[in-house]
């Protein structure tokens, strides 16, 4: 079992009536450039840490204008490029390119220079995005998923085609392009797709590449790589070899000395992490979006969301994300049969592990850190 | 009376590959001179009431325009103007002379630039609060993205009308049929928001007659988007609808008929409008 330091870049001090219904997006009057500056450092500390400690890797998250957790990385290119020049070891994950709010030969030849700076380190990472984004960037939602599926494509091209190309899509032609440079890693680096739907895992399918899903339960998990499975049967093209040690998942981790000190801590943390994420975003309205979802995925949120409820009555029980297996939270002895479950149940070989979540002081964040890789991770490791 | 409604279907070829072909779904009535009704923004929910008033004097034709409920949408169709090429040819495949045209919402838009492409093909064309032009977009309530309670009243003076709620059910029954007919209508209109960037500078070249509809209380696009179609299609004629909202045959049916029967028997919508042209 491979654990990778999850960085939110998540900001921590937000005061309640910054978040609400109808804030959203919340207004960058709450972030301060002094503080920001500092945060940035010690996000990336923790990141050196996870290194120095022997994790498997570092991945982040692309978000904009405050969409997800107020989080300020519009850009995982960039910090990948700074964690590449602070590590020695981590793989490095972008999870991943928001590809159709941009331009897919950009993502390539970005990564492309990361997997060299990097010392061909880097997993790369498609996913669509929050649909609120698309709102913002005015990129039409209706074409995210055609854009996603071209763009993509695109990209492979651009990293394996040896000479000049030219590429004629619907909504993006290329003529007389090579890629420079070209990736480190041949004849690319490996892929994580996001995915839990049928058409999404299909896609990923056909296309070779590993599969993450997001923070949802074990159970969940579980079907979607048993889908994954059924798919790949169905089409008779098999799952990359090594596809079971790849399938990852987004969770929280805290390990703390005490069942009730890490259940505290974790707790506050989440719930400002939850709060902050959901508060003011209005989840009915969000996807409602026409084309962010399927139009069958559309009837059945339709016909399931009962609740949708914002601002502070946001609140994700710890007792319920260990449960569901969202949360590994308590001493090392039960974070590491915790970890057991993840494997047995949710089928995950890859811990996507949120070590700073909320407003987890850093410091905190560090203390976590360590206690799991040293008191947790040999035991889990060759799980 | 005129009889009760009619379906039928059209396979229209187009274009260089079987992709680009269209399967059009239609309904029609009524026995008289060709009138074709073109839907608003989220497709016609049945045979309404104002089709039924117009097959009393008018051969009315209701597409589902490409993408919407039982119409196909091929890759190359992707705005209004692409729309209005398939509808001169569902006018042609079904040989309609000179017929009146009666758009709503999207349907005006399309009306025009059918008009803009041949208006000696058409009649007379009847716009009621059309899109296309859109004074200042980012003021205009984005309709996709909005709390669904909320998205009646973007349309309607009176959302808790029965012929409103047919044309915006309740969250709850947005079925498969609307939910896609807002998924194409976002293809449409999305960006540029409910407008076409060019449609201002082309439509003083609009020569057939037209009579430009306004619900006066569109909470969408205000009356003042009337009197700027007014002002760019030569010798239009505006009539604005009291307590009409975006679809004002909902509010206003009356008045809405009235206004329609009466420029297409007079060329002008009324009264007052009569004195004016003379």
């Amino acid at each position: 079992m491979k654990v990778f330091n999850m960085a939110l870049f998540g900001w921590p001090y937000l005061p309640d009536e910054a978040i609400g219904p109808g804030k959203y997006p919340v207004s960058n009057e709450y972030f301060d450039p002094q503080l920001g500056y500092q945060l940035f450092q010690k996000d990336l500390d923790l990141i050196e840490l996870s290194d120095e400690l022997g994790l498997d890797g570092f991945n982040c998250q692309e978000h904009h204008g405050a969409g997800g957790f107020c989080a300020f990385v519009p850009s995982t290119e960039v910090i990948v490029a700074a964690v590449s020049q602070r590590t020695k070891n981590l793989k490095l994950a972008l999870t991943g390119s928001c590809i159709p709010l941009h331009h897919p030969l950009a993502i390539a030849e970005q990564v492309a220079q990361l997997d060299h700076l990097s010392g061909g380190r880097i997993i790369w990472g498609a996913l669509r995005g929050f649909a609120t984004e698309y709102i913002s960037y005015n990129v039409n939602p209706a074409e995210s998923q055609e854009r996603f599926r071209e763009g993509f494509d695109l990209i492979i091209k651009a990293w394996t085609h040896v000479g000049p190309f030219d590429f004629d899509g619907k909504y993006y032609r290329v003529r007389n392009y090579n890629i420079w440079p070209r990736p480190l890693q041949q004849p690319h680096p490996p892929i994580w797709m996001a995915a839990n739907s049928h058409d999404s895992l299909d896609f990923a399918v056909k296309r070779n590449a590993y599969v993450a899903t997001p923070f949802v339960s074990c159970d969940r998990t579980r079907e979607t790589w048993t889908l994954a499975h059924e798919i790949s049967d169905d089409l008779g093209i098999p799952l990359a070899e090594d596809f079971d040690d790849w399938f990852a998942s987004v969770l929280v981790i805290y390990v703390a000395e005490s069942e009730d000190k890490a259940y505290e801590e974790a707790q506050e943390a989440l719930d400002y992490h939850f709060f902050t994420a959901f508060g003011s975003m209005d989840l009915d309205t969000t996807a409602l979006i026409p084309g962010h979802m399927s139009v069958k995925g559309l009837q059945s949120w339709i016909r399931g969301s009962a609740s949708k409820k914002t601002g502070k009555s946001i609140r994700y029980p710890m007792a319920e994300a260990i449960e569901n297996g969202t949360a590994i939270v308590g001493t090392p002895e039960t974070c590491i049969e915790l970890a057991k479950r993840q494997k047995e149940i949710g089928k995950r070989n890859v811990l996507l592990a949120m070590f700073q979540f909320g407003n987890l002081p850093q410091e905190k964040a560090a203390a976590n850190l360590r206690l799991f890789a040293t008191e947790v991770y040999p035991h889990i490791r060759n799980l | 009376m005129a009889p009760t409604a009619k379906e039928a279907t059209l396979d229209i070829p187009s274009g260089v590959s079987d992709a680009d072909n269209i399967h059009l779904f239609y309904r029609y009535a009524g026995e008289g001179p060709p009138l074709v009704w073109l839907h608003w923004l989220w497709g016609e929910p049945a045979w309404m009431e104002q089709h039924q008033r117009l097959a009393e004097r008018f051969t009315i034709y209701v597409p589902d325009l490409p993408g919407y409920g039982q119409s196909s949408l091929p890759d190359w169709v992707t705005n209004p103007a692409d729309l209005a090429i398939v509808l001169l040819q569902f006018i042609d495949a079904l040989s309609l002379k000179q017929p009146l045209v009666v758009g709503s919402c999207i349907g005006g838009w399309i009306a025009a630039e059918m008009a803009l492409l041949r208006p000696q093909c058409l009649g007379r064309l009847m716009l009621i609060n059309p899109l296309g032009l859109c004074m200042d977009w980012t003021a205009t309530p984005n309709v996709f993205y909005a709390a669904p309670e909320q998205v009646p009243n973007f349309f309607f003076v009176a959302a808790d009308l029965p012929q409103a709620r047919a044309y915006v059910p309740d969250r709850s029954e947005w079925s498969e049929t609307f939910l896609q007919n807002r998924l194409v209508s976002s293809k449409f209109v999305f960006d540029p928001y409910l407008h076409s960037r060019t449609l201002a500078h082309r439509l003083h070249l609009l020569t057939t007659p037209a009579l430009i509809l306004w619900g006066e209380e569109d909470p969408l696009l205000g009356v003042e988007h009337a009197e700027l179609w007014g002002s760019l299609i030569p010798q239009a004629q505006n009539t604005v609808i009291p307590g009409g909202g975006h679809l004002p045959y909902v509010e206003k049916f009356d008045a809405v008929m009235h206004s329609l029967l009466s420029f297409i028997s007079t060329g002008t919508s009324d009264e007052k409008n009569k004195e004016k042209a003379q």
